[in-house]
């Protein structure tokens, strides 16, 4: 069944194209409903007045966190540290193709 | 020596007294993984000896075994956070909660099972198969900590090391009847723990006993270069803080207990009455209603995966984007839609102008109480493939701890009883920021007046 809130199937495969993700055609159905669903229930927001309320992003309201120049990078990680994953290194990461 | 059960403190005694050296222990806990983790799935990467001792340095924690959640980066280890996207990644550095843990001299025994990038409160969607509870295999341990609850509950470790974005310490710490501490966002540093909401992500213990929680704490707690949202906030003597004689104003909000079954709502009214019986004062508050806090979060931390989420392209590690399981995709998208053009104000800043609110509603409550109770879950531990009948289950399993998690404070879970089918039951107390002294203060006072009914030491025998 199919409700108001149900997403597009275009506007789920926009969606997945900003996401970078690859769906199949029976995921960009089931997501279209899934995401109204999610969309219907996250409404109910709407109930509660928020007209000249401030946002917030971090609980700890900690602002302008800077380090010194020059503080030792007690991290150390190393080109082998950065390589390790990497799959198809010949000391170099191979990305995809994009031309 | 039988060790079953034994707490840090006392685990610590036995190798000063040279009873046992930490090489021995260690082999306990590797020889009980052994007997015990085909039935439980608590670990899914094993770390030896040899490793776990390289580097080591001496202190407050010297040679005990912590087991360890699978987002932790441990360097050189396989860190996958039970997705397969992770399956061969191997970290190439150490946490900041790990390098602290391992100067104070613990020895991490492996990394224990989670819900698959910690999305979901069951452990089921971990694509190395569901842990299961201790107290009934055929339920969940709740999630997404699951298996670091299930190590300590069936003492595959003396306790371990979770994270909670929104119930995932709290919840399987309720559902195994263990305690579980969600220190203050900020508390405790983020660096090397696989991001899903980073405005919510807080590295916290498990243990036996509430001291344990305090002491591990004292480990991890304080700033970090490497986290900016890591606090200089002072740290003080988290065990000193637990021990103080205190008498408390308790705060009760009636919008909590709503739709508990009726054995959670029981064992929580027996344990007011505890409260009471030590000389504490309850009051009853007004809280803006959870369900509220179920919308700001579900908003947030989508958002926030599907940010965090889009590293992962399979060119510097793991595995290509077609690896991400259901759940993570579902959250992906969702995220996505939510900080799309023409729906970024009407979600994404709506819920943090929600969060605002949540965070405003605490902060006036607490200048009248000093803590505030509620039951940790509205029912006890679900029968594994429950949570994929109903949309929207494992957030609603977490209501009581979304609020708490969105707004940033502390909170604890501890055991108080057990239902008509013998389960654990949990309450949290939840404080102000930067307050957990004052929630390990009281969870230490029920802990010593009732024992918790006998609930962790009935949970151990059943392992023996």
């Amino acid at each position: 069944m199919s409700s108001s809130n149900d997403l597009t199937k275009e506007e789920t495969i926009h969606l997945s194209h900003l996401a970078n993700l690859p769906l199949s055609d029976a995921e960009v159905g089931q997501f279209a409903k899934k995401l109204g669903e999610t969309a219907e229930y996250v409404n109910n927001l709407k109930k509660l007045p928020t007209d000249n309320v401030k946002g917030t992003a971090n609980t700890a309201q900690i602002k302008n966190v800077y380090m010194e120049d020059g503080e030792k990078n007690e991290r150390g990680l190393t080109k082998e540290d950065l390589g390790l994953n990497g799959k198809k290194k010949e000391n170099c990461f191979v990305v995809n193709r994009i031309m | 020596m039988d060790l079953l059960g034994k707490t840090i403190k006392e685990l610590k005694q036995i190798l000063a007294d040279k009873k046992i050296s930490s090489k021995e222990l260690f082999e306990y806990f590797e020889k009980r993984r052994k007997q015990y983790n085909t039935q439980v799935n608590s670990y899914i990467t094993d770390i030896s000896y040899e490793e776990a001792v390289k580097d080591v340095g001496e202190g407050a924690l010297s040679g005990i075994p912590l087991a360890i959640k699978d987002n932790f980066c441990i360097n050189r280890v396989r860190t996958t956070a039970s997705s397969k996207v992770l399956d061969n990644f191997i970290a190439p550095y150490n946490a900041t909660v790990i390098n602290r843990l391992r100067s104070a001299g613990a020895l991490t025994l492996g990394k224990t099972n989670m819900d698959a990038w910690a999305h979901g409160s069951s452990t089921e969607t971990s694509d190395y198969g569901p842990s299961r509870n201790p107290w009934d295999t055929d339920r969940a341990p709740g999630g997404s900590s699951g298996g670091s609850a299930v190590s300590v509950s069936a003492y595959l470790s003396p306790a371990a090391i979770g994270s909670e974005t929104a119930g995932s310490i709290r919840q399987p710490a309720s559902w195994t009847g263990v305690v579980g501490l969600k220190p203050t966002y900020g508390r405790v540093s983020r660096y090397g723990v696989i991001a899903m909401g980073s405005s919510l992500d807080c590295p916290g213990p498990f243990s036996l006993n509430v001291e344990d929680s305090a002491y591990i704490l004292q480990q991890l707690a304080g700033k970090d270069n490497y986290d900016a949202t890591s606090s200089e906030h002072e740290v003080p003597d988290y065990i000193a803080e637990m021990k103080k004689e205190r008498k408390m104003t308790i705060g009760i909000a009636e919008e909590y207990l709503e739709g508990l079954d009726p054995d959670v709502l029981k064992s929580f009214e027996q344990s007011i009455e505890v409260f009471k019986k030590l000389g504490h004062t309850i009051r009853n508050v007004k809280l803006i209603s959870p369900k509220y806090a179920i919308s700001v979060y579900t908003i947030i931390q989508r958002a926030e995966v599907s940010s965090n989420l889009a590293r992962y392209d399979g060119i510097r590690y793991g595995n290509d984007r077609s690896y991400f399981g259901e759940e993570a995709k579902r959250r992906v998208m969702f995220g996505t839609y939510t900080l799309s053009y023409g729906y970024y104000d009407a979600f994404y800043k709506k819920a943090q102008k929600v969060r605002t609110l949540i965070m405003e509603d605490f902060k006036k409550v607490f200048k009248d109480v000093d803590v505030i109770f509620a039951p940790t879950t509205p029912v006890t531990a679900l029968k594994l493939g429950e949570f994929a009948k109903y949309p929207f289950f494992g957030e609603m399993m977490d209501v009581l701890n979304e609020p708490g998690a969105v707004s940033g404070i502390p909170a604890i879970n501890i055991p108080t009883g057990l239902d008509r089918n013998n389960l654990p039951i949990g309450m949290q107390i939840m404080g102000n920021y930067f307050d957990e002294g004052t929630i390990l203060n009281l969870a230490h006072q029920f802990e010593k007046e009732t024992e918790y009914f006998g609930v962790i030491k009935k949970g151990l025998e059943r392992y023996r």
